[in-house]
């Protein structure tokens, strides 16, 4: 029995050290099917939009990540940091500014992604962070606005220079591109919102709302503008739909599951060694359109309906 | 005392369990639609088929639930992508009975663009491709169109919601080439002429019939009027503007060569 089984047992030997004469050559076999580790840090899986652009973001990448909820009392700044230690991600995909910003504390030089921060202009960004912004650009807001309200031909638009000039500055030439006419005032910290909306209010066809945190000071100043603008039936193009209620006729926004694809891409580029874009911030690549008809039929303006199918929802009909 | 107020009870959920299920129901299926909140959709549907009669509509964003609810439920219309009717219900056993129309036409084609200096198909090897709809249709579809070896398996695809969002993802740099409907890129070239200026066309897919209108076989609403109620929506002010939201203008009926078309 001993004999007949020996000439097996030599080709396993065999068999082991071709493989391992293999594995010394081109690297174990199972490297190639190794996944990266890519860590998701979440600001707080609780807020929809969060959790919206998390689960995209695994759906696109299609393996195993690691998540991260810094929201918890639990996970102090010393158990993350001991986390990203122990895991040593090669990517780490953040939701939220909070994520963000306890990442790059704890691992300055990593390969970092942030998405869902508004006003990511404010961070100290890392060496190697990348992201994807929530303003959309202006072009793509314009040919929506002319699209769907043909009429429209002059919008105005209030801002701070200190938060959005160059965006404005943006948004001014890509409307002269569509011809279209941008009015636009600029404030500071003393000059009333108001005061400039009603300046020029005899000469626009409706009004633009930026996320401009000296233009929607308070509660109070934006309650007072778009008081102002539904008396005038003056129609007013808004980024957010917490305006939806105060009357605002569009709604355009990112598309929240378009930024977890698109962070899933950067991962990919990031691990695989490709050029996903050209730029180390991208803009949403994905837009979501609400209108409400009620404010449309009210204030009598002109809807391209060919336009409908282009609207994700409609609000208040 | 008690004993009678359950039964009542009991009498009562199941009548209107019952009365419930009498509605016969419109189901809208179709992941190119970029409405992503259906209960307005449904609300205002059901609004405008009220008119009507005990009728609903019904939209579905998977696919297993539309199609486990088609073959439990034989009188229904249901409302499905062309590309879908031909290739993945063959097992629902319909019948094609109207065809979508935009702008005139039944079919629609969808190009391959990108910015000028794109001169040659292998220069988007290993790129992004943005497009809307549905991944795996984009990738068969590229597949087609791109007849150069090998090169749709090294793209890589952005999904995003509409046609618009892909050209502007290409004017902006997140994609090197987006994958449109034609329509979208007249669209661009009224608006913003001088954006499309900037692209050319790299590639075309033949032609695809827009979306369908089909009925179980085994169903018998064709005879009836729910049929003749979606037929007639192109003739209603608040029915023209529902078939604009779902992206047309009109149906009309399919004919033997529409037919014969849509079962190759």
């Amino acid at each position: 029995m001993k004999f007949i089984n020996r000439p097996k047992f030599l080709g396993c030997n065999l068999f082991f050290a071709i493989l391992g004469v293999l594995i010394v050559l081109f690297g174990t076999p199972f490297s190639l099917e190794r996944h990266p580790i890519v860590m998701v840090l979440n600001s707080n899986p609780s807020i929809e939009k969060y959790r919206t652009v998390h689960n995209e973001f695994k759906d696109a990448l299609g393996f195993p990540v690691i998540d991260v909820d810094i929201s918890t009392e639990w996970m102090t700044k010393t158990r993350l940091q001991n986390k990203i230690l122990d895991e040593s991600p090669d990517v780490i995909f953040c939701i939220g500014s909070q994520a963000y910003l306890m990442a790059n504390e704890i691992d300055p030089e990593g390969n970092i992604i942030f998405s869902m921060a508004i006003n990511w202009k404010r961070f100290d960004l890392g060496k190697n962070s990348k992201g994807i912004s929530m303003e959309l650009n202006p072009q793509l807001e314009l040919f929506v606005f002319k699209y769907l309200f043909p009429d429209i031909k002059t919008i105005g638009m209030i801002y701070s220079e200190k938060f959005n000039r160059e965006w404005v500055d943006l948004a001014v030439n890509s409307a002269k591109s569509m011809d279209i006419n941008l009015e636009v005032v600029s404030i500071d910290e003393v000059t009333q919102p108001l005061d400039s909306l009603k300046r020029i209010s005899d000469s626009i066809d409706a009004f633009w709302v930026i996320h401009d945190p000296l233009v929607l000071a308070n509660k109070a100043t934006v309650v007072d503008l778009f008081s102002f603008l539904n008396e005038r039936k003056i129609p007013s193009f808004v980024y957010n739909k917490a305006f939806a209620g105060l009357g605002a006729a569009l709604v355009i926004s990112p598309d929240l599951p378009t930024i977890g694809r698109q962070g899933a891409q950067y991962v990919e580029s990031l691990v695989l060694g490709s050029k996903a874009t050209d730029e180390s911030v991208q803009i949403p690549a994905g837009s979501h359109l609400s209108v409400n008809l009620k404010v449309v039929s009210d204030f009598a303006l002109n809807f391209n309906e060919d336009g409908l199918h282009m609207v994700n929802e409609i609000i208040d009909e | 005392m008690v004993k009678g107020f359950i039964i009542f009870f009991i009498g009562i959920v199941s009548f209107g369990a019952l009365t419930a299920n009498n509605k016969t129901s419109f189901y809208f299926y179709n992941p190119e639609t970029n409405v992503t909140k259906f209960a307005s959709l449904k609300k205002a549907f059901d609004l405008y088929l009220s008119d009507f009669g005990a009728y609903e509509f019904q939209p579905f964003k998977k696919v297993h639930l539309f199609e486990e609810q088609v073959r439990l439920n034989n009188e229904c219309i249901v409302l499905i992508p062309s590309w879908y009717y031909k290739n993945f219900s063959s097992d629902l056993q319909l019948k094609p009975v109207l065809i979508a129309k935009s702008n005139n036409k039944i079919k629609y084609k969808k190009k391959l663009v990108s910015k000028r200096n794109i001169r040659y198909l292998d220069q988007l090897k290993s790129t992004t491709i943005a497009s809307s709809g549905n991944k795996e249709i984009v990738k068969k579809l590229l597949n087609e169109m791109l007849l150069e070896e090998g090169l749709s398996q090294t793209l890589k695809i952005l999904i995003v919601p509409k046609d618009i969002d892909a050209l502007m993802a290409v004017e902006f740099g997140m994609a090197k080439a987006a994958l449109t409907n034609e329509k979208s890129l007249y669209k661009l070239k009224s608006v913003a002429p001088k954006q499309y200026s900037k692209l050319t066309t790299l590639s075309e897919s033949s032609e695809e019939f827009l979306p369908v209108v089909a009925i179980p076989k085994l169903s018998r609403l064709e005879k009836f009027s729910f049929m003749s109620v979606i037929r007639e929506m192109q003739m209603k002010q608040q029915g023209k503007v529902l078939l604009k939201r779902l992206g047309f203008d009109s149906w009309e009926s399919v004919d033997e060569n529409v037919l014969a078309e849509l079962n190759t």
